[in-house]
């Protein structure tokens, strides 16, 4: 202890210089937005080089499980082909068809999918973060939707030139608006931070009786998620007494711990429709 | 009047002369001078360097108050107080007497010219290298650097000059 004070007392100069200047790098990255973008950046490309290194060791103990899954949507992806081909389109003359509902042909056009691969991934934090090893070069954003096989995966949150953040749904921040497929109610789905299998659907009306086992989908309310992607299936039904809400337990799509390959989807024009929604406020 | 109150009279003139006037201009988009180090370098060479390192934290603060990038100027004050002991001892080859400040007939004009020119340099560089943070631009940043410092290094110097105590010749 002597040694401590004696230690602090001989630099104390150098110990008050540095905390000082710490101090003022702490301000500087707080409270101007240039430098706190910067600041986010470099840490993102750091921290995104170091994961990218790490994954490339590890994926060499994964192949033989990724193979299978890729084998599999592989085999679910032919099986599509054949449904559309073998699927009758009405056939008015030689080149002209018969469409019921034009609107699903542009929300067709409307998005796109950019694969790319995750480099990192937490399960055990409240504030959990996915890192990929793509960025704004290959087209990602910020607030772009992320898929994989199995359902909606999360929100990107910060991108730097090769690498992208996301907020998965077991993130604290993470809020979705999500619907009941078979009753079409809709309410808000996120997560407590408790389990990462399961999310929670609230502010369904308590008049509904949801069957479990059913199906939780992207309302498309938002311009993130187009409609009708998986978030995941009812497991348990809770009423809270005196409410008129129910919540509900939701067993997520995505394994969450065995995240290899993800899609973002790119929304064409969003840009417009928030230009418009800016506008109209 | 002593040399003390002097100082302190002076130091307030500066750093008002820096908020009102300098902090408004900028000639051609690279020079803005600043001249507050200054009031760090009138500092007693003897003083405490906690004392020193604190002062310069909050005179730092101000400027920064004023311009509107807070932590900036705090940034580069401290780091400039920082090595000011060190500056000092190397450049008066470590004989201090108690009390001095810098002054035109002690020290003369040359020496006062290094002293205040590395300072403000090394205060111009880490200000406008951190100002920007960006390697993409660093041929306009230095030129802002060298501009700027040359501009401060003369006004340093006038002001100095026009401050010069008359009792002392």
């Amino acid at each position: 202890m002597y040694n401590l004070v004696k230690f602090i007392i001989k630099y104390h100069f150098l110990i008050l210089f540095l905390f000082l200047e710490l101090i003022a790098s702490f301000i500087i990255f707080n409270n101007n937005k240039y430098h706190k973008v910067k600041y986010l950046n470099t840490a993102n490309f750091l921290s995104g080089s170091i994961y990218n290194f790490q994954s490339g060791i590890k994926e060499y103990f994964k192949l033989k499980e990724v193979n299978e899954a890729l084998a599999k949507e592989n085999a679910l992806l032919q099986e599509q082909i054949l449904e559309i081909t073998y699927m009758e389109v009405p056939k008015l003359f030689n080149d002209t068809v018969f469409v019921l509902d034009s609107l699903v042909l542009d929300t067709i056009q409307q998005m796109h999918y950019i694969p790319a691969k995750v480099i990192n991934n937490s399960l055990n934090k409240q504030f959990n973060m996915i890192y990929i090893n793509k960025g704004k070069k290959d087209g990602f954003y910020e607030d772009m939707g992320i898929i994989n096989k199995d359902g909606v995966v999360g929100v990107v949150r910060n991108v730097s030139n090769n690498y992208a953040n996301i907020t998965p749904i077991i993130n604290r921040d993470f809020n979705i608006n999500a619907k009941i497929k078979n009753s079409g109610f809709f309410g808000n789905l996120s997560w407590d931070g408790l389990d990462p299998k399961f999310g929670q659907l609230y502010d369904i009306p308590n008049h509904i009786i949801p069957s479990i086992g059913d199906t939780i989908l992207s309302s498309g309310y938002s311009q993130i998620f187009d409609e009708g992607h998986i978030i995941g299936y009812i497991e348990e039904v809770h009423s809270v007494p005196g409410k008129s809400f129910i919540n509900i337990q939701v067993r997520l799509a995505v394994e969450f711990g065995n995240l290899n390959y993800i899609y973002g989807i790119e929304n064409s024009i969003k840009n417009n429709l928030d230009s418009l929604v800016i506008e109209q406020q | 009047m002593n040399n003390n109150n002097r100082n302190i009279i002076f130091g307030a003139f500066i750093l008002l002369l820096q908020l009102a006037v300098f902090n408004n201009i900028h000639v051609g988009g690279f020079i803005n001078p600043y001249i507050y180090p200054l009031i760090l370098l009138l500092l007693p060479f003897d003083i405490a360097g906690w004392l020193l390192l604190v002062s310069a934290f909050f005179l730092g603060l101000i400027v920064d108050l004023f311009t509107g990038t807070l932590g900036l100027h705090i940034f580069a004050s401290v780091f400039v107080a920082g090595i000011r002991p060190f500056f000092i001892k190397f450049l008066s080859s470590g004989k201090i007497d108690p009390g001095t400040t810098i002054n035109f007939k002690q020290h003369g004009i040359v020496w006062l010219s290094v002293f205040i020119s590395v300072i403000f340099f090394i205060h111009h560089s880490v200000y406008f290298t951190l100002e920007s943070l960006n390697l993409s631009g660093f041929g306009y940043t230095i030129l802002r650097i060298f501009a700027s410092s040359f501009i401060s290094v003369f006004l340093s110097l006038l002001l100095l000059f026009l401050f010069k105590d008359p009792n002392k010749k």
